[in-house]
């Protein structure tokens, strides 16, 4: 997989809209690859503060 | 197009209370983060909602609030039309019966760290509203609604693939924005 179908698949991955076999190939690129990890990092963050400001 | 032509009128109003009123407040948020102004968004969701009553009958589903969603959608399209036009205030009433959910609280709280969270509000306001309004919508749906991804595309009409590049684009402008104000802050 490459950086340019992680970057739209790592979304996917977050809102849990991949089946398993897809979601095991983004996240085999992305333990290889520090950059999507760092992108997929940041994106969880920001929904973790979103949800966490629309909880309150 | 008459809405007291049919004989169960009380029925169906009966049914639409109970299938639409559930997402009232759902439904104020989207407005809220489209159109970007309270006042506009109570009149947009009371607007949604007499248009989701007139076309009741003709509602099929699945799913109520994904419906709801796109005639919102409509009517907040209508709304930045006529914004192109001239703005006239209008009067500033709250509903009586029902505490809206506000987005984004007022700074009430007194504690520090109250306040630092309300910082984070504001800041991730403004990244929001700063979207392009294709990227926001689908952002808003997505990301405040939990919609899945196909009925986003419903509502919007719009393919999956669509929804998903949006997406991808809405959260990388944030992610930047997001990570140039914490460096600004240390």
């Amino acid at each position: 997989m490459t950086c340019d179908e992680a970057e739209i698949l790592l979304h996917a991955l977050i809102d849990g809209e991949l089946d398993a076999g897809h979601a095991r190939e983004v996240e085999q690129h992305v333990a290889g690859c520090a950059r999507c990890a760092a992108a997929l990092a940041d994106y969880r963050a920001m929904s973790v503060a979103i949800a966490t400001l629309m909880a309150r | 197009m008459p809405i007291n032509s049919s004989g169960d009128d009380s029925g169906k109003a009966q049914r639409f209370r109970d299938a639409a009123l559930p997402y009232l407040d759902d439904a104020y948020t989207l407005a809220r983060y489209l159109l970007r102004d309270p006042t506009d968004a109570e009149d947009a969701v009371q607007e949604c909602y007499l248009r989701a009553l007139k076309h009741f009958d003709s509602y099929r589903g699945p799913e109520m609030k994904p419906w709801l969603f796109a005639i919102l959608r409509n009517v907040c399209r209508a709304e930045f039309a006529r914004r192109s036009g001239s703005h006239t205030a209008a009067l500033d009433d709250m509903p009586d019966d029902a505490e809206p959910t506000p987005l984004w609280h007022e700074p009430q709280e007194t504690p520090e760290t109250t306040m630092l969270r309300e910082r984070d509000a504001s800041a991730i306001r403004q990244l929001v509203a700063s979207l392009a309004e294709p990227f926001r919508e689908t952002f808003v749906l997505r990301e405040i609604h939990n919609l899945s991804y196909r009925e986003i595309a419903d509502i919007v009409a719009a393919p999956v693939g669509t929804v998903m590049s949006r997406l991808a684009r809405a959260r990388a402008m944030l992610r930047s924005a997001w990570v140039a104000g914490e460096e600004q802050q240390t």
